[in-house]
Protein backbone atom coordinates (compact mmCIF):
# COMPACT_ATOMS: atom_id res chain seq x y z
CA UNK A 1 0.00 0.00 0.00
CA UNK A 2 1.23 3.46 -0.80
CA UNK A 3 1.85 5.73 2.12
CA UNK A 4 2.15 9.45 1.71
CA UNK A 5 4.71 11.17 3.83
CA UNK A 6 3.42 14.61 4.53
CA UNK A 7 5.96 16.90 6.09
CA UNK A 8 5.12 20.39 7.23
CA UNK A 9 7.78 22.90 8.08
CA UNK A 10 6.30 26.08 9.47
CA UNK A 11 8.01 29.34 10.29
CA UNK A 12 7.75 29.50 14.02
CA UNK A 13 9.08 26.04 14.57
CA UNK A 14 12.20 26.35 12.48
CA UNK A 15 14.75 29.06 11.93
CA UNK A 16 16.21 27.22 9.01
CA UNK A 17 13.86 24.66 7.68
CA UNK A 18 14.63 22.22 4.98
CA UNK A 19 16.39 18.90 4.87
CA UNK A 20 17.50 15.98 2.77
CA UNK A 21 14.94 13.55 1.48
CA UNK A 22 15.14 10.29 -0.42
CA UNK A 23 11.94 9.55 -2.28
CA UNK A 24 11.15 6.05 -3.48
CA UNK A 25 8.28 4.40 -5.32
CA UNK A 26 5.20 3.74 -3.22
CA UNK A 27 6.04 6.41 -0.69
CA UNK A 28 5.28 9.77 -2.27
CA UNK A 29 6.48 12.79 -0.38
CA UNK A 30 4.52 15.99 0.13
CA UNK A 31 6.47 18.82 1.62
CA UNK A 32 4.87 22.08 2.77
CA UNK A 33 7.23 24.85 3.75
CA UNK A 34 6.06 28.10 5.26
CA UNK A 35 9.30 29.37 6.71
CA UNK A 36 10.35 32.67 8.19
CA UNK A 37 13.43 34.77 7.54
CA UNK A 38 16.59 32.74 7.03
CA UNK A 39 18.07 30.34 4.52
CA UNK A 40 16.17 27.17 3.85
CA UNK A 41 17.84 24.50 1.79
CA UNK A 42 16.17 21.31 0.71
CA UNK A 43 17.57 18.41 -1.27
CA UNK A 44 15.36 15.79 -2.84
CA UNK A 45 16.64 12.64 -4.46
CA UNK A 46 13.85 10.93 -6.30
CA UNK A 47 14.34 7.33 -7.37
CA UNK A 48 12.54 5.16 -9.89
CA UNK A 49 8.78 5.73 -9.72
CA UNK A 50 9.14 8.18 -6.83
CA UNK A 51 6.88 11.22 -6.58
CA UNK A 52 7.49 14.42 -4.67
CA UNK A 53 5.39 17.53 -4.33
CA UNK A 54 6.62 20.71 -2.69
CA UNK A 55 4.61 23.81 -1.89
CA UNK A 56 6.49 26.65 -0.25
CA UNK A 57 5.88 30.28 0.56
CA UNK A 58 7.90 33.23 1.81
CA UNK A 59 5.40 35.43 3.60
CA UNK A 60 6.99 36.26 6.92
CA UNK A 61 9.03 39.24 5.80
CA UNK A 62 12.70 39.97 6.24
CA UNK A 63 15.44 38.21 4.36
CA UNK A 64 14.19 34.84 3.21
CA UNK A 65 15.85 32.43 0.89
CA UNK A 66 14.74 29.04 -0.34
CA UNK A 67 17.00 26.66 -2.19
CA UNK A 68 15.82 23.43 -3.75
CA UNK A 69 18.13 20.92 -5.29
CA UNK A 70 16.28 18.06 -6.88
CA UNK A 71 17.81 14.99 -8.51
CA UNK A 72 15.57 12.83 -10.67
CA UNK A 73 17.48 9.56 -10.57
CA UNK A 74 15.14 6.83 -11.74
CA UNK A 75 12.67 6.35 -14.59
CA UNK A 76 9.17 7.60 -13.77
CA UNK A 77 10.36 10.00 -11.08
CA UNK A 78 8.13 13.05 -10.76
CA UNK A 79 8.56 16.43 -9.14
CA UNK A 80 5.94 19.11 -8.62
CA UNK A 81 7.26 22.29 -7.08
CA UNK A 82 5.04 25.29 -6.38
CA UNK A 83 6.02 28.41 -4.55
CA UNK A 84 5.15 31.98 -3.86
CA UNK A 85 6.77 34.94 -2.24
CA UNK A 86 5.56 38.37 -1.25
CA UNK A 87 8.28 40.94 -0.62
CA UNK A 88 6.99 44.18 0.87
CA UNK A 89 8.94 47.15 2.23
CA UNK A 90 12.33 46.00 3.53
CA UNK A 91 11.91 42.36 2.47
CA UNK A 92 14.21 40.33 0.28
CA UNK A 93 13.07 36.98 -1.04
CA UNK A 94 15.25 34.63 -3.03
CA UNK A 95 14.21 31.38 -4.61
CA UNK A 96 16.79 29.14 -6.20
CA UNK A 97 15.83 25.86 -7.78
CA UNK A 98 18.00 23.31 -9.49
CA UNK A 99 16.20 20.38 -11.05
CA UNK A 100 18.40 17.72 -12.56
CA UNK A 101 16.95 15.15 -14.92
CA UNK A 102 19.74 12.58 -14.73
CA UNK A 103 17.92 9.70 -16.40
CA UNK A 104 15.21 9.28 -19.07
CA UNK A 105 11.44 9.35 -18.51
CA UNK A 106 11.09 11.79 -15.62
CA UNK A 107 8.72 14.71 -15.19
CA UNK A 108 9.18 18.01 -13.41
CA UNK A 109 6.81 20.95 -13.14
CA UNK A 110 7.69 24.19 -11.36
CA UNK A 111 5.50 27.25 -10.83
CA UNK A 112 6.87 30.09 -8.72
CA UNK A 113 4.93 33.31 -8.30
CA UNK A 114 6.34 36.48 -6.82
CA UNK A 115 4.95 39.80 -5.70
CA UNK A 116 6.97 42.85 -4.67
CA UNK A 117 5.73 46.11 -3.20
CA UNK A 118 7.42 49.16 -1.68
CA UNK A 119 11.16 48.65 -2.01
CA UNK A 120 10.76 44.87 -1.78
CA UNK A 121 13.13 42.68 -3.75
CA UNK A 122 12.63 39.23 -5.18
CA UNK A 123 14.78 36.81 -7.13
CA UNK A 124 13.96 33.61 -8.93
CA UNK A 125 16.91 31.64 -10.15
CA UNK A 126 15.85 28.38 -11.69
CA UNK A 127 18.02 25.83 -13.44
CA UNK A 128 16.66 22.85 -15.31
CA UNK A 129 19.33 20.37 -16.34
CA UNK A 130 18.62 17.48 -18.69
CA UNK A 131 21.47 14.95 -18.99
CA UNK A 132 22.61 13.83 -22.47
CA UNK A 133 20.79 10.52 -22.39
CA UNK A 134 17.73 11.66 -20.39
CA UNK A 135 15.33 11.16 -23.31
CA UNK A 136 11.55 11.59 -22.89
CA UNK A 137 12.08 14.15 -20.21
CA UNK A 138 9.19 16.49 -19.48
CA UNK A 139 10.33 19.62 -17.70
CA UNK A 140 8.21 22.71 -17.21
CA UNK A 141 9.10 25.87 -15.40
CA UNK A 142 7.16 29.09 -14.90
CA UNK A 143 8.22 32.20 -13.04
CA UNK A 144 5.43 34.80 -12.87
CA UNK A 145 5.98 38.04 -11.04
CA UNK A 146 4.09 41.19 -10.30
CA UNK A 147 5.39 44.56 -9.16
CA UNK A 148 3.02 46.73 -7.16
CA UNK A 149 5.26 49.78 -6.86
CA UNK A 150 7.76 51.47 -9.15
CA UNK A 151 10.44 51.03 -6.48
CA UNK A 152 9.87 47.28 -6.16
CA UNK A 153 12.18 44.94 -7.98
CA UNK A 154 12.07 41.31 -9.10
CA UNK A 155 14.70 39.50 -11.08
CA UNK A 156 13.99 36.23 -12.78
CA UNK A 157 16.71 34.02 -14.22
CA UNK A 158 15.47 30.83 -15.80
CA UNK A 159 18.23 28.64 -17.15
CA UNK A 160 17.77 25.57 -19.24
CA UNK A 161 20.63 23.22 -19.89
CA UNK A 162 19.27 20.55 -22.14
CA UNK A 163 21.59 17.95 -23.59
CA UNK A 164 19.02 15.40 -24.77
CA UNK A 165 17.00 15.89 -27.96
CA UNK A 166 13.80 13.92 -27.43
CA UNK A 167 12.35 16.05 -24.63
CA UNK A 168 9.38 18.25 -23.87
CA UNK A 169 10.55 21.32 -22.01
CA UNK A 170 9.04 24.75 -21.64
CA UNK A 171 9.65 27.72 -19.49
CA UNK A 172 8.15 31.14 -19.09
CA UNK A 173 9.25 34.11 -17.09
CA UNK A 174 7.38 37.37 -16.71
CA UNK A 175 7.63 40.46 -14.55
CA UNK A 176 4.75 42.87 -14.93
CA UNK A 177 2.16 45.07 -13.31
CA UNK A 178 -1.33 44.12 -12.25
CA UNK A 179 -3.87 44.42 -15.02
CA UNK A 180 -5.86 47.63 -14.57
CA UNK A 181 -8.77 46.42 -16.69
CA UNK A 182 -9.52 43.75 -14.09
CA UNK A 183 -9.59 46.31 -11.29
CA UNK A 184 -11.86 48.56 -13.34
CA UNK A 185 -14.23 45.66 -14.00
CA UNK A 186 -14.47 44.80 -10.31
CA UNK A 187 -14.96 48.43 -9.31
CA UNK A 188 -17.78 48.67 -11.85
CA UNK A 189 -19.48 45.96 -9.81
CA UNK A 190 -19.10 47.99 -6.62
CA UNK A 191 -15.81 46.86 -5.08
CA UNK A 192 -13.42 49.53 -3.86
CA UNK A 193 -10.12 49.87 -5.66
CA UNK A 194 -8.32 48.40 -2.64
CA UNK A 195 -10.69 45.43 -2.38
CA UNK A 196 -10.40 44.79 -6.11
CA UNK A 197 -6.60 44.89 -6.04
CA UNK A 198 -6.48 42.57 -3.08
CA UNK A 199 -8.84 40.11 -4.70
CA UNK A 200 -6.82 40.21 -7.87
CA UNK A 201 -3.60 39.54 -5.99
CA UNK A 202 -5.17 36.64 -4.12
CA UNK A 203 -6.38 35.36 -7.46
CA UNK A 204 -2.90 35.55 -8.90
CA UNK A 205 -1.46 33.54 -6.01
CA UNK A 206 -4.41 31.15 -5.87
CA UNK A 207 -2.81 28.93 -8.49
CA UNK A 208 -0.11 28.05 -5.98
CA UNK A 209 -2.35 27.86 -2.89
CA UNK A 210 -4.73 25.63 -4.82
CA UNK A 211 -2.00 22.99 -4.99
CA UNK A 212 -2.21 22.43 -1.24
CA UNK A 213 -4.48 19.42 -0.79
CA UNK A 214 -4.41 19.42 2.99
CA UNK A 215 -7.17 21.79 4.11
CA UNK A 216 -5.68 23.04 7.43
CA UNK A 217 -2.35 23.64 5.75
CA UNK A 218 -4.00 25.57 2.95
CA UNK A 219 -5.81 27.68 5.51
CA UNK A 220 -2.57 28.35 7.31
CA UNK A 221 -0.88 29.51 4.10
CA UNK A 222 -3.91 31.59 3.14
CA UNK A 223 -4.11 33.29 6.53
CA UNK A 224 -0.42 34.19 6.32
CA UNK A 225 -0.92 35.50 2.81
CA UNK A 226 -3.91 37.65 3.77
CA UNK A 227 -2.00 39.06 6.70
CA UNK A 228 0.89 39.94 4.39
CA UNK A 229 -0.96 41.68 1.57
CA UNK B 1 -32.71 59.62 -14.07
CA UNK B 2 -29.81 60.48 -16.38
CA UNK B 3 -29.19 63.87 -17.96
CA UNK B 4 -26.15 64.31 -20.18
CA UNK B 5 -25.42 67.79 -21.49
CA UNK B 6 -22.79 68.74 -24.03
CA UNK B 7 -20.45 65.97 -22.94
CA UNK B 8 -16.93 66.08 -24.34
CA UNK B 9 -14.27 63.51 -23.52
CA UNK B 10 -10.74 62.73 -24.64
CA UNK B 11 -8.33 59.83 -24.52
CA UNK B 12 -4.60 60.53 -24.83
CA UNK B 13 -5.45 64.08 -25.83
CA UNK B 14 -7.68 62.93 -28.69
CA UNK B 15 -11.29 64.10 -28.54
CA UNK B 16 -13.70 61.18 -28.89
CA UNK B 17 -16.96 62.53 -27.47
CA UNK B 18 -17.78 65.88 -28.98
CA UNK B 19 -20.91 67.21 -27.35
CA UNK B 20 -23.37 64.49 -26.39
CA UNK B 21 -26.86 65.43 -25.24
CA UNK B 22 -28.86 62.53 -23.91
CA UNK B 23 -31.63 62.04 -21.40
CA UNK B 24 -33.11 58.89 -19.89
CA UNK B 25 -36.16 58.74 -17.65
CA UNK B 26 -37.17 55.92 -15.33
CA UNK B 27 -39.01 53.13 -17.13
CA UNK B 28 -37.46 53.84 -20.53
CA UNK B 29 -35.37 51.74 -22.87
CA UNK B 30 -33.03 53.58 -25.21
CA UNK B 31 -31.02 52.08 -28.03
CA UNK B 32 -27.82 53.72 -29.23
CA UNK B 33 -26.64 52.68 -32.66
CA UNK B 34 -23.93 53.91 -34.96
CA UNK B 35 -21.01 52.71 -37.09
CA UNK B 36 -17.86 51.28 -35.53
CA UNK B 37 -15.56 53.84 -33.99
CA UNK B 38 -18.35 56.38 -33.39
CA UNK B 39 -17.69 56.57 -29.66
CA UNK B 40 -20.44 54.30 -28.30
CA UNK B 41 -18.15 52.34 -26.00
CA UNK B 42 -16.37 55.51 -24.99
CA UNK B 43 -19.69 57.04 -23.97
CA UNK B 44 -20.52 53.96 -21.87
CA UNK B 45 -17.03 54.03 -20.31
CA UNK B 46 -17.31 57.70 -19.41
CA UNK B 47 -20.67 57.05 -17.73
CA UNK B 48 -19.09 54.20 -15.75
CA UNK B 49 -16.17 56.44 -14.76
CA UNK B 50 -13.33 54.68 -16.62
CA UNK B 51 -10.25 56.66 -15.70
CA UNK B 52 -8.68 56.24 -19.13
CA UNK B 53 -10.97 58.97 -20.42
CA UNK B 54 -10.98 62.61 -19.43
CA UNK B 55 -14.15 64.66 -19.45
CA UNK B 56 -13.24 68.09 -20.79
CA UNK B 57 -16.65 69.73 -21.00
CA UNK B 58 -20.29 69.18 -20.14
CA UNK B 59 -22.32 67.73 -17.28
CA UNK B 60 -23.88 64.42 -16.32
CA UNK B 61 -26.61 64.28 -13.73
CA UNK B 62 -27.68 60.92 -12.34
CA UNK B 63 -30.47 60.60 -9.81
CA UNK B 64 -30.11 64.30 -9.05
CA UNK B 65 -26.37 64.01 -8.36
CA UNK B 66 -23.31 65.08 -10.31
CA UNK B 67 -22.24 61.70 -11.70
CA UNK B 68 -18.81 62.94 -12.74
CA UNK B 69 -17.92 63.64 -9.09
CA UNK B 70 -18.44 60.01 -8.11
CA UNK B 71 -15.85 57.24 -8.16
CA UNK B 72 -16.36 54.16 -10.32
CA UNK B 73 -17.55 52.08 -7.38
CA UNK B 74 -19.83 54.80 -6.01
CA UNK B 75 -21.60 54.93 -9.35
CA UNK B 76 -21.96 51.15 -9.35
CA UNK B 77 -23.30 51.09 -5.80
CA UNK B 78 -25.85 53.71 -6.72
CA UNK B 79 -27.20 51.36 -9.34
CA UNK B 80 -25.28 52.18 -12.51
CA UNK B 81 -24.38 48.98 -14.29
CA UNK B 82 -22.21 48.59 -17.37
CA UNK B 83 -22.40 45.41 -19.40
CA UNK B 84 -18.96 45.22 -20.99
CA UNK B 85 -18.49 44.76 -24.71
CA UNK B 86 -15.42 42.69 -23.83
CA UNK B 87 -15.91 41.15 -20.37
CA UNK B 88 -12.63 40.82 -18.49
CA UNK B 89 -11.16 37.53 -17.26
CA UNK B 90 -9.95 37.54 -13.69
CA UNK B 91 -7.71 34.53 -13.00
CA UNK B 92 -8.02 32.89 -9.60
CA UNK B 93 -11.09 34.92 -8.51
CA UNK B 94 -14.20 32.76 -8.39
CA UNK B 95 -17.52 34.06 -9.69
CA UNK B 96 -19.17 33.11 -6.39
CA UNK B 97 -16.70 35.07 -4.30
CA UNK B 98 -16.79 38.05 -6.65
CA UNK B 99 -20.59 38.18 -6.65
CA UNK B 100 -20.74 37.79 -2.89
CA UNK B 101 -18.63 40.93 -2.47
CA UNK B 102 -20.40 42.88 -5.20
CA UNK B 103 -23.91 42.04 -3.96
CA UNK B 104 -22.91 42.92 -0.39
CA UNK B 105 -21.84 46.40 -1.54
CA UNK B 106 -24.95 46.96 -3.60
CA UNK B 107 -27.27 45.82 -0.81
CA UNK B 108 -25.51 48.04 1.69
CA UNK B 109 -26.05 51.01 -0.62
CA UNK B 110 -29.72 50.03 -1.01
CA UNK B 111 -30.10 49.89 2.76
CA UNK B 112 -30.82 46.16 2.66
CA UNK B 113 -29.68 43.53 5.15
CA UNK B 114 -26.74 41.41 4.02
CA UNK B 115 -27.72 37.99 2.66
CA UNK B 116 -26.81 34.89 4.63
CA UNK B 117 -24.49 32.39 2.94
CA UNK B 118 -27.45 30.16 2.14
CA UNK B 119 -29.54 33.09 0.95
CA UNK B 120 -26.75 34.18 -1.36
CA UNK B 121 -26.43 30.71 -2.86
CA UNK B 122 -30.16 30.54 -3.51
CA UNK B 123 -30.21 34.05 -5.00
CA UNK B 124 -27.29 33.18 -7.25
CA UNK B 125 -28.96 29.98 -8.51
CA UNK B 126 -32.21 31.84 -9.16
CA UNK B 127 -30.56 34.54 -11.25
CA UNK B 128 -28.31 32.10 -13.10
CA UNK B 129 -31.45 30.20 -14.13
CA UNK B 130 -32.96 33.37 -15.64
CA UNK B 131 -30.14 33.59 -18.18
CA UNK B 132 -29.73 29.81 -18.40
CA UNK B 133 -26.18 30.12 -17.16
CA UNK B 134 -24.74 26.85 -15.86
CA UNK B 135 -24.52 27.22 -12.07
CA UNK B 136 -21.26 25.26 -12.22
CA UNK B 137 -19.63 28.37 -13.66
CA UNK B 138 -20.01 29.99 -10.24
CA UNK B 139 -17.08 28.00 -8.90
CA UNK B 140 -14.89 28.96 -11.84
CA UNK B 141 -12.74 32.06 -12.14
CA UNK B 142 -14.55 35.14 -13.48
CA UNK B 143 -14.99 34.73 -17.25
CA UNK B 144 -11.96 32.47 -17.48
CA UNK B 145 -12.48 29.79 -20.08
CA UNK B 146 -16.06 30.96 -20.63
CA UNK B 147 -17.32 30.78 -24.21
CA UNK B 148 -18.26 34.02 -25.94
CA UNK B 149 -21.94 33.37 -25.26
CA UNK B 150 -21.30 32.48 -21.62
CA UNK B 151 -19.39 35.72 -21.10
CA UNK B 152 -22.31 37.76 -22.41
CA UNK B 153 -24.86 35.80 -20.39
CA UNK B 154 -22.61 36.30 -17.40
CA UNK B 155 -22.90 40.07 -17.84
CA UNK B 156 -26.69 39.82 -17.77
CA UNK B 157 -26.49 37.45 -14.81
CA UNK B 158 -24.44 40.04 -12.90
CA UNK B 159 -26.91 42.71 -13.89
CA UNK B 160 -29.75 40.59 -12.48
CA UNK B 161 -27.78 40.04 -9.27
CA UNK B 162 -27.10 43.75 -8.76
CA UNK B 163 -30.58 45.05 -9.67
CA UNK B 164 -29.36 48.27 -11.25
CA UNK B 165 -31.37 51.44 -11.68
CA UNK B 166 -29.64 52.20 -14.95
CA UNK B 167 -28.09 49.46 -17.04
CA UNK B 168 -25.89 50.35 -19.99
CA UNK B 169 -25.30 47.27 -22.13
CA UNK B 170 -22.48 47.66 -24.61
CA UNK B 171 -23.04 45.34 -27.57
CA UNK B 172 -24.15 42.51 -25.36
CA UNK B 173 -25.77 41.08 -28.49
CA UNK B 174 -22.63 40.95 -30.65
CA UNK B 175 -21.42 37.48 -31.43
CA UNK B 176 -24.48 35.76 -30.01
CA UNK B 177 -26.47 33.14 -31.85
CA UNK B 178 -30.25 33.51 -31.91
CA UNK B 179 -30.70 31.26 -28.90
CA UNK B 180 -28.28 33.18 -26.70
CA UNK B 181 -29.73 36.44 -27.99
CA UNK B 182 -33.21 35.38 -26.91
CA UNK B 183 -31.89 34.43 -23.46
CA UNK B 184 -30.07 37.72 -23.02
CA UNK B 185 -33.17 39.62 -24.13
CA UNK B 186 -35.33 37.66 -21.69
CA UNK B 187 -32.99 38.66 -18.89
CA UNK B 188 -33.21 42.31 -19.86
CA UNK B 189 -36.99 42.24 -20.26
CA UNK B 190 -37.47 40.58 -16.87
CA UNK B 191 -35.59 43.38 -15.21
CA UNK B 192 -37.60 46.11 -16.91
CA UNK B 193 -39.71 48.11 -14.51
CA UNK B 194 -41.08 51.60 -14.00
CA UNK B 195 -38.24 52.35 -11.62
CA UNK B 196 -35.28 51.47 -13.78
CA UNK B 197 -34.00 52.14 -17.26
CA UNK B 198 -31.85 50.45 -19.88
CA UNK B 199 -29.52 51.79 -22.53
CA UNK B 200 -28.73 49.24 -25.22
CA UNK B 201 -25.73 49.92 -27.36
CA UNK B 202 -26.10 47.78 -30.41
CA UNK B 203 -24.98 47.28 -33.91
CA UNK B 204 -27.89 45.31 -35.15
CA UNK B 205 -31.59 45.73 -35.41
CA UNK B 206 -32.10 42.08 -34.43
CA UNK B 207 -31.72 42.66 -30.66
CA UNK B 208 -34.50 45.19 -30.96
CA UNK B 209 -36.80 42.46 -32.28
CA UNK B 210 -36.66 41.06 -28.75
CA UNK B 211 -36.37 44.21 -26.69
CA UNK B 212 -38.65 47.03 -27.73
CA UNK B 213 -36.89 50.35 -27.26
CA UNK B 214 -38.77 53.57 -26.62
CA UNK B 215 -36.11 55.62 -28.40
CA UNK B 216 -33.38 54.93 -30.91
CA UNK B 217 -30.39 57.25 -31.28
CA UNK B 218 -27.59 57.37 -33.78
CA UNK B 219 -24.17 58.26 -32.42
CA UNK B 220 -21.67 59.36 -34.99
CA UNK B 221 -18.25 60.94 -34.54
CA UNK B 222 -18.87 61.59 -30.89
CA UNK B 223 -22.32 63.17 -31.20
CA UNK B 224 -25.89 61.99 -31.23
CA UNK B 225 -26.86 63.11 -34.69
CA UNK B 226 -30.36 61.69 -34.91
CA UNK B 227 -33.03 60.31 -32.60
CA UNK B 228 -36.31 58.58 -33.34
CA UNK B 229 -38.56 55.76 -32.24
CA UNK B 230 -38.03 52.09 -32.95
CA UNK B 231 -38.90 52.46 -36.62
CA UNK B 232 -35.54 54.25 -36.99
CA UNK B 233 -33.73 51.01 -36.22
CA UNK B 234 -35.61 49.26 -39.03
CA UNK B 235 -34.81 52.03 -41.46
CA UNK B 236 -31.11 51.85 -40.50
CA UNK B 237 -31.17 48.11 -41.01
CA UNK B 238 -32.57 48.51 -44.53
CA UNK B 239 -30.80 51.63 -45.67
CA UNK B 240 -27.63 51.81 -43.62
CA UNK B 241 -26.23 55.00 -42.15
CA UNK B 242 -25.24 56.77 -45.35
CA UNK B 243 -28.36 58.91 -45.68
CA UNK B 244 -27.73 60.19 -42.16
CA UNK B 245 -24.02 60.69 -42.04
CA UNK B 246 -23.43 62.21 -45.46
CA UNK B 247 -23.59 65.67 -43.92
CA UNK B 248 -20.95 64.81 -41.33
CA UNK B 249 -18.30 63.29 -43.56
CA UNK B 250 -16.18 66.41 -43.63
CA UNK B 251 -15.48 67.07 -39.94
N1 LIG C 1 -8.09 53.68 -25.18
C1 LIG C 1 -8.13 54.32 -26.34
N2 LIG C 1 -7.02 54.89 -26.84
C2 LIG C 1 -7.05 55.53 -28.03
N3 LIG C 1 -8.13 55.64 -28.82
C3 LIG C 1 -9.26 55.10 -28.37
C4 LIG C 1 -9.32 54.39 -27.14
N4 LIG C 1 -10.58 53.94 -26.97
C5 LIG C 1 -11.27 54.33 -28.06
N5 LIG C 1 -10.47 55.01 -28.91
C6 LIG C 1 -10.87 55.60 -30.19
O1 LIG C 1 -12.07 56.27 -29.99
C7 LIG C 1 -12.93 56.10 -31.09
C8 LIG C 1 -14.26 55.57 -30.63
O2 LIG C 1 -14.10 54.26 -30.14
P1 LIG C 1 -15.29 53.45 -29.44
O3 LIG C 1 -15.85 54.30 -28.38
O4 LIG C 1 -14.75 52.13 -29.05
O5 LIG C 1 -16.31 53.31 -30.65
P2 LIG C 1 -17.55 52.33 -30.87
O6 LIG C 1 -17.84 51.66 -29.57
O7 LIG C 1 -18.65 53.21 -31.33
O8 LIG C 1 -17.14 51.35 -31.92
C9 LIG C 1 -12.21 55.18 -32.07
O9 LIG C 1 -11.62 55.99 -33.06
C10 LIG C 1 -11.17 54.54 -31.22
O10 LIG C 1 -10.04 54.22 -31.97
MG1 LIG D 1 -17.84 49.63 -29.01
Amino acid sequence: MATTNEIKLFGNECGCCGGDFEVVAGEPLTLYQLCGAGSHATTLRIGEGGKAKVVFAALEGGDTSYTFRVELNGAGAELELYGLFVATEGDRCRVKTEVRHNVPDCVSNQVVKGVADGDGYGLFDGLVYVAPDAQHTEAYQQSRNVLLAPTAHIQTQPQLEIYADDVRCSHGATVGQMNEEEVYYMRQRGLTKEAAQRLQLEGFLQEVLGKIDDEPTREKFTAKLLAKI
Amino acid sequence: MLKVKNLHATVDGKEILRGIDFEVKAGEVHAIMGPNGSGKSTFASVLAGNEKFTVTEGTVEYGGEDLLELSIEERARKGLFLGFQYPVEIPGVSMANFMKLAVAERRKAQGLEPLTAGGMLKYMREKAAVVELDAKLMSRAVNEGFSGGEKKKNEIFQMAMLEPKLAVLDETDSGLDIDALRIVATGVNRLRSEQNATVLITHYQRLLDYIQPDFVHVLYKGRIIYSGDKSLALKLEKEGYDWLIADYKED
